[in-house]
C-alpha cells in the first residue's frame, strides 16, 4: 500500500522533499500556510558556498548537495538560473589572514581542495577589489542559483508526479493517537497521513508546541541590499572575511549591536542587480529593515569594491535565518513520536542543502540506506542535555 | 536638521498644511522628489463651472505659485528634487540626493497623492505611449506636445478633460476610444460602465456632450443614455469618442505608428471588423491609486478600499493615522482632487498642531466641515463611490480603536 | 533641431534660457531647468533607452517619476529619471551606463 505523506512548509526544503518523496512514488501533499517560498526561501541570497561551511557533517553533507545541484536544472525540467563561478573568501586585516589560512587547512584535510589568492590573484579574479586586501581564498566549484526557480521548479516537479500542493493553508495542529502522529490540522480542516515532516524553517518550534515537544530553532534576521542594474562584474560568489573568522574560530561574542556582525556577502543576479548581505539579529520574528544595518552593509560594501560608491541601492529586505544552537539542521525521525520527521534549522545552509535534504528524507522514510550518518542531524542530540 | 513637522509632497494637500502649520508658529519643513513644488496640481488648467465668473479660470501653475510664495514667507523650509526613503518614529526621514542627510521631527505628514494604474495592451511599451497625467504634464507644465496625432484610450473624465486640454494646445486628437476587452482591462472596456463615470465629469466644462451624457445616464434616461451608445459615434468639441470601437493593438515597430480599432457591441465583445488609424502618439487611462509606500514602510496600518482607490492608510476624521505623530492629507487617502486636497491639508495641519500643543486657527470640526464644502465644491469627481469609501473607512477606524481600546494591538 | 513640439500657451514659464546639451553626443538645445525628457521630446525624440531585457526601445512613458522608463545616464550618472531631472548648459546625456568597475589600471 502507498505511504502517505504531509510535508507541511512550502520553502526550499518543503518544495524538495515532497519532490524526492513523491519520485519514490510515495503520496505526498505538501501544505502551505502562504505561497511557495514566501518565508525565509524568498529572502536568500544566491549562494551554494561550499567554503562557509563548518568541515565536518555539516560540510560533507553540502558537497553532496552540490553535487546534485550540477544536473537539477535538466532533471526538474527548469531554468533555475544556476552558475558553476567559482567563490573567493577575502580577508583584509592580518588577523583575518591568520584565521582563514587555519580555515584552509582544516577544509583541504577535509577534501576541499582551497586555493589561497595573493592580492594581485585575487584582483584577477575579481576585479574591481580594494588597495587593501590582503588576499582572498579559491574555489573553483563554489556555486549560484536563484532560490526562488528552485522552490517553484521543486514544487512543479512534485505535482507533476503526483503531489498535491495546498496553499494558503496554515497548519496549526499535529493531530495525535497516542505516542504517535496521525495528521495535521489546518484552519478546520484535519488531514491524516502514516508521516508529517515539518519542514517549516523559522515556524517549526510553535507547531510542535501542539505536542510540547522543544525544537530549538531561533530566527536569526538577516538584511540583504538590492542594487540598481549593473553591467557584468561580480563573477564569483564573494565573502568577507571577517564574519567567517569569527564563525569558524568560533568567537562569536553576541554583540549587542549587529551592526557590528555585519558579515559582507555578494552576488550579482542574472537580471545585473547585486545582491549584499548581511547582518545578523536575533529580533524575533520581526521582519522590518533597519536604516543603520543598511549603511553599515553599504559601508561593508564600499570598502571591499570602492567603484560601488556610485552605485544606488533600489530596495531592502530582511529574512529570519532559523538558527540552531550547533549550526547544524535537525534532520531525521523524533525520537519517542512515532510518524514524525523534521526538516528545519538549516540557518545560511539552506539554498545550498535543498536537495540532499529532499534527498535524504525520502531515502529514510522508503527505508532505503542514504549512505550519510543521520545521528549528528537528529533531534534527540538536543534531548539527550538533562537539565538536573 | 530639526523641526517641528516635516511634510511629504509638495502638492496642494502639503502647501496648504505647510501654511496653516506655520501660522500657529510650527517649524515646517516640506520634502519632495520632483524638482518644483506643486505636485499634480502644476498641471491643472481647465474651467471649473462651480466656480463663480472671476475665478472660473483654474490655473494650478498659479494656484502653486500663490502657495509656494504664501508658505515661504511663513518660514516653510521647501526642498525638491529630493527624495524621502525612509521614515521610522518617531519621526526620522532618511534622505537621498541631499546635503542634509536626515530630517527629525515630532510629527509626520504624507501627502503623497496618487499613481497612475497601468493599462496593459498589446504595444503599449513603444515609445510616443504614455499615460494621461504625462499627457497632462507634458502639455500643461512643460508645454511640449506629446505627439502631432494622438489617439486616447480610456473614457474617464480625467482622460476627457486631457484631451480637450490637448486640443486647446494644438495637438489633434484623433479620437478617444475605451481599450479591447483583456484579462486585464476588466471593467475599463465596458461601454455601458464608461457611460456611468461619465456622469461624474458631467459638470466639467466646457462640455456639452458630457453635461449631455451625464444627465442622459444619471436619470430616468438611462435607456436612453444606452440607445446613445449604438450611435457610431458622438463628438466632443470635435474629438470623435468612439463607444462602439475598442483599440486593440498600437502598432509600430521602434514608436508608435498606428493604432488598430476593433468594433464592438455594446457590452464590449468584438464584431471582426478592424480598423487601422495613422497615429505618433497614444495616451493610455486606467485610473489612480494611492501612493501609500512610505505609510508601510512607517507601520502604520494600510487596508484595501476600492472606493477609495486602493490600498489606503487607515486613518480617522481628524486624518490622524495608527501610527502615533503620522498624518495623511490628499490622494493619499483616496482620490478626490486638488480642492479636497487643500481642504485636508488643513484639517490634518489643524490635528497637527492641536497635537503639538499650539493653537490653529479653526476648531477640527470647522476644518471637517470645508472638507466637505471642497467635495461639494469639486467639478470632477474622480471616483463615483467616493463617499461610500469615506464612510467605510471612518468604520474602520472606529473598528479598530475599538479593538486597540480592547487591549488589543491595532488590527485590520 | 527644434520641431515645432513646442506648444504655445498662456500658461507658459517666464524668462527660460535657451540652453545646449548632448543626448548620446548628438548635440542639442532645450530651456534651461526643463526636465531632460521634455527637451528630448522637444527635439522629436521619444526613445530614451532600450529595454535591458527584450533590448526594445523606451521613452517616457508616466511622466512624473514613478515608472523610471524615462532613465538615462546623466552627466555619468546612472538611471536619473529624465522627467525629473532638470536641464542644464552642457548636460551629457546617454542612454547606455558608463559606470565601470575599475578604472583604467595606473
Amino acid at each position: 500500500m502507498k505511504q502517505k505523506v504531509i510535508v507541511v512548509g512550502g520553502g526550499l526544503i518543503g518544495t524538495s522533499t515532497a519532490y524526492y518523496l513523491s519520485k519514490e512514488g510515495i503520496d505526498v501533499t505538501l501544505v502551505e500556510s502562504q505561497d511557495i517560498a514566501s518565508g525565509t526561501s524568498g529572502a536568500c541570497d544566491k549562494a551554494i558556498m561550499m567554503q562557509s561551511k563548518a568541515p565536518g557533517p555539516v560540510l560533507d553533507l553540502a558537497l553532496k548537495s552540490a553535487l546534485m545541484y550540477k544536473g537539477l536544472e535538466e532533471e526538474l525540467e527548469a531554468d533555475l538560473e544556476y552558475r558553476e563561478g567559482g567563490g573567493m573568501i577575502l580577508f583584509e586585516t592580518q588577523q583575518e589572514l591568520e584565521a582563514i589560512h587555519r580555515l584552509v587547512a582544516r577544509q583541504r584535510e577535509a577534501g576541499l581542495d582551497v586555493q589561497l589568492l595573493t592580492r594581485d590573484e585575487a584582483r584577477r579574479r575579481q576585479p574591481g577589489l580594494a588597495d587593501h586586501i590582503l588576499g582572498s581564498t579559491w574555489w573553483d566549484h563554489d556555486a549560484e542559483v536563484n532560490p526562488l526557480l528552485v522552490s517553484f521548479a521543486f514544487a512543479k516537479a512534485a505535482q507533476r508526479m503526483g503531489a498535491i500542493i495546498r496553499l494558503g493553508a496554515k497548519v496549526t495542529k499535529l493531530l495525535t493517537d497516542g505516542d504517535r502522529i496521525v495528521g495535521i490540522e489546518c484552519a478546520s480542516e484535519k488531514m491524516y497521513a502514516d508521516l508529517v515532516i515539518v519542514a517549516m524553517g523559522v515556524w517549526t518550534p510553535q507547531l510542535l508546541k501542539s505536542i510540547n515537544l522543544d525544537v530549538p530553532i531561533i530566527p536569526r534576521k538577516g538584511q540583504i541590499l538590492v542594487s540598481e542594474r549593473l553591467p557584468d562584474f561580480v563573477n564569483c560568489n564573494v565573502l568577507g572575511g571577517a564574519y567567517i573568522a569569527a564563525k569558524m574560530e568560533k568567537k562569536m561574542a553576541e554583540s549587542s549591536n549587529p551592526i557590528d556582525s555585519v558579515g559582507l556577502s555578494l552576488g550579482q543576479t542574472s537580471s545585473g542587480t547585486l545582491l549584499i548581505g548581511g547582518s545578523r539579529e536575533f529580533a524575533g520574528y520581526d521582519f522590518q529593515t533597519n536604516v543603520e544595518i543598511s549603511r553599515a552593509i553599504s559601508k561593508a560594501a564600499t570598502r571591499v569594491f570602492p567603484a560601488l560608491e556610485q552605485v544606488r541601492i533600489l530596495r531592502t529586505f530582511a529574512g529570519l535565518r532559523p538558527f540552531t544552537p550547533d549550526g547544524k539542521p535537525i534532520l531525521g525521525p523524533v525520537e519517542g513520536w512515532e510518524g514524525l520527521f523534521l526538516a528545519a534549522g538549516h540557518e545560511g545552509d539552506g539554498v545550498a542543502l535543498s536537495p540532499i535534504t529532499g534527498k535524504l528524507l525520502a531515502q529514510i522514510v522508503c527505508g532505503m540506506d542514504p549512505g550519510i550518518d543521520v545521528s549528528p542531524f537528529l533531534l534527540s542530540r538536543f534531548q539527550s542535555t538533562v537539565s538536573v | 536638521m530639526n523641526v517641528d513637522v516635516a511634510v511629504i509632497g509638495c502638492g496642494p494637500a502639503g502647501l496648504t498644511a505647510s501654511i496653516e502649520m506655520a501660522q500657529s508658529g510650527l517649524s515646517v519643513v516640506i520634502i519632495d522628489e520632483y524638482y518644483r513644488p506643486g505636485g499634480r496640481l502644476l498641471g491643472q488648467l481647465y474651467d471649473d463651472p462651480k466656480a463663480p465668473v472671476h475665478q472660473r479660470r483654474w490655473d494650478g501653475k498659479k494656484v502653486t505659485q500663490e502657495l509656494v510664495e504664501q508658505a515661504i514667507r511663513l518660514g516653510v523650509q521647501i526642498v525638491c528634487g529630493v527624495t524621502a526613503w525612509s521614515v521610522a518614529p518617531r519621526w526620522k526621514v532618511e534622505l537621498s540626493g541631499s546635503e542634509v542627510k536626515s530630517v527629525q521631527a515630532k510629527a509626520l505628514l504624507l501627502a503623497t497623492g496618487a499613481a497612475e494604474k497601468a493599462l496593459p495592451m498589446s504595444g503599449w511599451t513603444l515609445p510616443g505611449v504614455v499615460s494621461v497625467g504625462a499627457a497632462q504634464t507634458f502639455t500643461n507644465v512643460h508645454q511640449v506636445a506629446i505627439g502631432k496625432k494622438v489617439m486616447v484610450v480610456g473614457v474617464d473624465p480625467l482622460a476627457l478633460s486631457v484631451a480637450m486640454e490637448m486640443k486647446h494646445a494644438g495637438i489633434q486628437v484623433v479620437g478617444i476610444a475605451l481599450p479591447s476587452q483583456s484579462a486585464v482591462t476588466g471593467k475599463l472596456s465596458s461601454p455601458e460602465d464608461a457611460l456611468s463615470k461619465l456622469a461624474e465629469a458631467a459638470d466639467l466644462a466646457p462640455n456639452p456632450f458630457l453635461r449631455m451624457m451625464g444627465r442622459l445616464v444619471a436619470g430616468s434616461l438611462r435607456k436612453v443614455a444606452i440607445h446613445a451608445l449604438s450611435l457610431p459615434l458622438l463628438r466632443l468639441e470635435g474629438i470623435p469618442v468612439y463607444l462602439r470601437k475598442a483599440v486593440a493593438r498600437i502598432e509600430g515597430e521602434h514608436e508608435v505608428k498606428a493604432v488598430t480599432l476593433q468594433d464592438v457591441t455594446v457590452q464590449g465583445v468584438p464584431t471582426g471588423r478592424e480598423e487601422r488609424i495613422e497615429v505618433d502618439a497614444v495616451c493610455l487611462s486606467a485610473g489612480l491609486y494611492p501612493l501609500v509606500e512610505l505609510a508601510q514602510v512607517a507601520g502604520c496600518s494600510v487596508t484595501h478600499v476600492p472606493e477609495l482607490g486602493g490600498l489606503v492608510p487607515l486613518h480617522g476624521k481628524d486624518l490622524s493615522t495608527t501610527a502615533d505623530g503620522l498624518y495623511v492629507a490628499g490622494n493619499i487617502t483616496g482620490i478626490e482632487g486638488a480642492k479636497v486636497a487643500m481642504a485636508q491639508g488643513k484639517l490634518a495641519a489643524v490635528s497637527i498642531v492641536q497635537s503639538l500643543g499650539k493653537a490653529p486657527s479653526m476648531s477640527k470640526d470647522d476644518a471637517m466641515h470645508a472638507v466637505e464644502q471642497a467635495r461639494d465644491l469639486s467639478p470632477i469627481r474622480f471616483l463615483p463611490q467616493i463617499l461610500e469609501g469615506r464612510a467605510i473607512m471612518d468604520q474602520l477606524w472606529q473598528e479598530a480603536w475599538r479593538k486597540k481600546e480592547g487591549g488589543q494591538a491595532w488590527m485590520i | 533641431m527644434m520641431t515645432n513640439t513646442r506648444l504655445f500657451s498662456t500658461n507658459k514659464d517666464e524668462g527660460q534660457r535657451h540652453v545646449s546639451f548632448t543626448f548620446n553626443g548628438m548635440e542639442l538645445t532645450g530651456y534651461e531647468g526643463e526636465p531632460i525628457a521634455a527637451a528630448l521630446l522637444a527635439n522629436g525624440i521619444k526613445t530614451i533607452r532600450t529595454c535591458e531585457v527584450t533590448k526594445e526601445p523606451r521613452g517616457i512613458f508616466c511622466g512624473i517619476g514613478h515608472c523610471y522608463e524615462c532613465r538615462a545616464e546623466v552627466d555619468g550618472i546612472s538611471n536619473q529619471r529624465t522627467c525629473m531631472t532638470p536641464l542644464r548648459s552642457g548636460t551629457q546625456v546617454s542612454s547606455h551606463s558608463s559606470w565601470q568597475i575599475e578604472e583604467a589600471r595606473k
